[in-house]
């Protein structure tokens, strides 16, 4: 991998999460428009980040919620 | 509190808590419970253990929620105790033991990949079938990262915290958050690939 595609790789999660400051944003925005393997990553990444917030919530079965809610009641001596 | 814009609705629910209302008790539980199981099931993998998650905290929080002084946000206090509870519990099966995920394992290899195949989560979704198969090959993927790693992607990118305030609910520094995020990130990323190159899913 060159040396601008290694700065790239390390740097991509800040740069999704627009966390970096501009001028190493600028820089990778600038290697981006070069490269065609990172860009790929790139949106492979931010795709995977996508796809996990996507199956995200869980809702919590009705039954676990009962058994909770009367134990906290227990607890606080209602 | 003014360093901390606390919420509202908390707030007012906080209030009551502690005027006696049980109202609000139920309104507290109903406003975190599924955010929390969510947390309990994707750091522990199963229903049992995610119940005593969510059990852990709510307990803890009710019993501490009269002295609550609002200087952080109710949601992180309560992801606070529930992430306690979660290292609590590894603790004590003592079967995972933390290794590292090192960049240099994760580096992509010019050309050798061809075209990455990350399957577009709303492609389909009224194919249920397809969303239940996905939706499993994720959650055994965050499983299987290393617990540190884990712990900060499922308060980043699954309960939507932001570095600061996980580095806070972790106490770890900011430069540590955001090195695992990354990691678990690319990790999810190969193990996502890797599993539709292999064709298991089609
Ligand atoms: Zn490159």
């Amino acid at each position: 991998m060159k040396n601008d595609c290694v700065k790239c790789f390390q740097r991509i999660s800040e740069y999704l999460d627009g966390e970096l400051e501009d001028k190493t944003c600028h820089e990778i925005d600038e290697h981006l428009r070069q490269c065609a393997e990172c860009r790929e990553y790139v949106d492979s990444l931010r795709k995977t980040i996508q796809l996990c917030k996507g199956t995200a919530m869980e809702q919590m079965p009705i039954d676990i919620h009962d058994r909770i809610r009367s134990k906290i009641l227990e607890l606080l001596c209602m | 509190m003014d360093k901390v814009r606390a919420d509202a609705t908390d707030h007012g629910l906080i209030t009551a808590f502690k005027a006696g209302s049980i109202e609000a008790i139920d309104k507290i539980v109903e406003r975190y419970e599924n955010p929390i199981f969510t947390f309990g099931l994707k750091m522990c993998g199963h229903l049992q253990d995610a119940e005593d998650i969510v059990q852990e905290t709510f307990l803890s929080a009710f019993k501490y929620l009269e002295n609550f002084r609002e200087e952080t946000k109710l949601r992180n206090w309560l992801f606070k105790i529930a992430a306690r509870a979660c290292m609590r519990k590894r603790r004590k099966k003592k079967c995972e033991p933390d290794r590292e995920i090192s960049l240099e394992s994760l580096i992509h290899k010019d050309g050798s990949e061809g075209k990455y195949e990350i399957p577009d989560w709303s492609d389909d979704p009224s194919d249920n079938i397809l969303r239940a198969e996905l939706k499993e090959v994720i959650d055994n993927a965050i499983l299987s990262l290393p617990p540190k790693y884990r712990l900060v992607f499922n308060l980043r990118d699954i309960e939507g915290f932001n570095t600061e305030e996980t580095a806070e609910l972790l106490e770890i520094s900011k430069q540590s958050v955001k090195t695992r995020l990354h990691r678990a990130r690319l990790s999810l990323r190969e193990k996502i690939v890797s599993h539709y190159r292999e064709g298991k899913i089609q």
